[in-house]
């Protein structure tokens, strides 16, 4: 049987030595993908453009809207003193968010009257508008503290009233600087590690299949176990190595901090190339088609990736039914396991669930793949 | 070689092969019609009829790679239905498509097929080297396997169906893409594995090249239609020894059609 096996491990490597496409795309693509996603997927909001109606057009009003531009979170695109042409530009996209401040702004301030200002957010990117504004509103918030507390010292009251202003001393952890590269690099990782492990494992069989090969293998006397742990091995290795590339790129060019332990890292790494190679392979030999199998394995892997593993979206927050499907999703294991050991340095007594997952999966995986490699051709 | 000499391998009363009743359907569609038939150790048996006669779903139930509908078949003293493993070890197999892999070289691909067989590394070199010479691909170890013509593809094939020393070898078309020179060279091949004992079961649509089987079966339409040495073919159907393979099959064929069906639309 071990010999068997390594004839195997002998053979399939030479088939990816031999084939340049196939060692290009090994390197080449988690590396490409690992960057464009790194850098194109982000949650950061700079930059809003947002237009101001200073219908008040008063020192105070100005300070206003000078705190907005002073944030590196705004950019005011338009700064009218009349009410005119922002429809327009909130249909053409032009602006974000429209602030209207009313006449009398600045005199009914100072009276101590209610002072409403408008905004106009432009909801059509609901993520987007919903961060933007609450930047806006606190940034408001602050301002209004401060005339209020500028207007009670000016009274002398502030000193007299003896409240004591509650201060807020809030210490962000894992991610002091809210990056959204650093949450999403991790998880990235896991991605392109899903995608990619199947859709190599994906061509296998079913080259065997489409080469004829598959017949001379079934006519020995090789057993499916051994076909499979034959092909698994040199994929499962070439997919380390692709890893540590993708973790590689995700330390130097992302500045993605690495906290936790090596060694957890490699074993939640070896499960994960096991549960996903695993699909390719399951692919290939129900499919026996390379085309087809490489298909399905890059559709089956990549949408539940990005989907159903809470790289994007947050698991908790989707339907029951959707949440129930996630747990078959492998990528959602390694996910939590590789923020858990880059951000936080977790180790297994937080994330043994994980591990135990990982481990019912891989072992699932392969039993479906033994059954699926059937010995005959009919 | 005279006859007589090649003769005196087989083994009279011991069978490689034996058959009984054997059906393959697929569908509605009767591959291979309750056939039965024997082997003799160290016999050279050709399996003759033209495409779609039901040759290679024979040869496949045969190497425990499909499953029979029904019926029995045995190799040495294994069942083909359930005990194809054991099949597996003991036959070397040579599919009429090449079913090798074109990316690895001669050397390659017979290691490969050694450590699928178990063979140590010592008896894989012992052995290797023989078998390269055998098959006339010495010199030729480092040629990857699509870069060798359709002949040397053969042979290759045949090195590595025979690597493992099998006891039965069952060869599928194995001079269908082959120029006559290179057929004659393979056939010689045969029979020198006869001659050290090995049982050859080969299939062919050529008339001319299975009359150097010791046996032969004419299979028509998924049935044997007539079976024995080409001497006793000739002698029933022609009633000439001078007559060609050719002559019986269309005799045999003949005779087959003017018959009322014995297996089917019986009252």
């Amino acid at each position: 049987m071990r010999n068997r096996i390594l004839s195997l491990i002998r053979k399939e490597t030479l088939h990816i030595f031999r084939d340049p496409r196939s060692l290009y795309l090994a390197v080449g693509l988690p590396v490409l993908m690992v960057i464009l996603f790194g850098l194109g997927i982000t949650f950061d909001v700079n930059n809003v453009r947002i237009g101001i109606i200073d219908l008040d057009n008063s020192p105070l009003s100005r300070d206003l809207a000078f705190r907005l531009h002073a944030s590196s979170y705004f950019d005011i695109s338009s700064h009218e003193t009349v009410y005119r042409g922002m429809d327009q530009l909130l249909d053409e996209g032009k602006v974000k968010i429209v602030m209207v401040i009313p006449p009398q702004f600045s005199r009914s301030l100072n009276s101590g009257r209610d002072v409403k200002l408008q905004l106009l957010t432009d909801g059509s990117d609901s993520n987007t508008a919903q961060i933007a504004q609450g930047y806006l509103l606190s940034l408001i918030q602050i301002f209004s503290v401060d005339e209020l507390s500028e207007e009670l010292n000016r009274l002398g009251l502030l000193a007299t009233a003896g409240i004591p202003p509650i201060q807020l001393e809030s210490r962000i952890w894992y991610n002091p600087d809210l990056r959204s590269s650093t949450f999403i690099v991790p998880g990235l990782i896991a991605v392109v590690m899903m995608i990619l492990a199947a859709m190599l494992t994906s061509l296998t069989i079913a080259r065997e299949w489409e080469n004829g090969t598959m017949e001379q293998l079934i006519a020995s006397p090789i057993k499916p176990i051994e076909v499979i742990i034959g092909k698994l091995i040199p994929y499962y290795i070439l997919g380390l190595l692709q890893t540590s590339l993708v973790i590689g790129v995700g330390i130097l060019l992302f500045g993605i901090p690495f906290k936790g332990s090596l060694l957890l890292l490699f074993l939640a790494s070896s499960l994960f190339l096991i549960c996903s190679s695993g699909i390719g392979i399951y692919i290939s030999a129900a499919t026996r088609s390379q085309q087809l199998s490489f298909m399905l394995s890059v559709i089956l892997t990549m949408l539940p990736a990005f989907i159903l593993s809470g790289f994007i979206f947050p698991i908790s927050s989707m339907p029951r039914v959707i949440q129930g499907l996630t747990y078959l999703v492998p990528a959602r294991y390694f996910l939590t396991a590789l923020r858990g050991i880059f951000l936080k340095g977790t180790g297994l007594s937080v994330l043994w669930p994980q591990v135990l997952f990982l481990i019912l999966f891989a072992v699932g995986i392969m039993t479906a793949c033994t059954r699926k490699m059937t010995m005959r051709l009919d | 070689m005279p006859l007589k000499d090649k003769e005196q391998k087989i083994t009279q009363n011991i069978y490689s092969v034996s058959v009984e009743n054997l059906t393959k359907r697929f569908g509605r569609f009767t591959a291979v019609n309750n056939i039965s038939f024997k082997v003799r150790q160290g016999e050279i048996f050709g399996f003759l009829g033209p495409n779609g006669a039901g040759k290679s779903t024979t040869i496949r139930i045969l190497c425990g790679i499909q499953k029979p509908t029904s019926g029995q078949a045995r190799i040495g003293s294994f069942d083909v239905g359930t005990q194809s493993e054991d099949i597996k070890r003991i036959i070397g197999y040579m599919s009429q498509k090449f079913t090798l892999y074109p990316d690895l070289t001669v050397e390659e691909n017979i290691s490969f097929y050694g450590g699928i067989h178990l063979l140590s590394r010592e008896s894989l070199i012992t052995r290797r080297k023989p078998v390269l010479k055998l098959s006339g691909l010495t010199g030729k170890e480092q040629t990857k396997a699509r870069d060798l013509s359709g002949g040397w593809k053969q042979r290759l094939s045949l090195a590595c169906a025979i690597l493992h020393e099998p006891q039965i070898l069952f060869l599928d078309e194995p001079t269908a893409s082959v120029d006559p020179s290179a057929r004659r060279d393979f056939w010689d091949l045969i029979y020198l594995l006869s001659a050290k004992g090995t049982t050859v079961f080969v299939t062919s649509h050529y008339m001319d090249e299975v009359e150097r089987a010791h046996r032969l079966a004419i299979l028509f339409e998924g049935r044997i239609i007539t079976i024995g040495s080409p001497a006793e073919l000739k002698k029933r159907h022609t009633g000439s020894m001078d007559a060609s393979l050719e002559d019986v099959f269309i005799t045999a064929v003949e005779e087959q059609r003017s018959l009322p069906s014995q297996q089917e639309g019986a009252p």
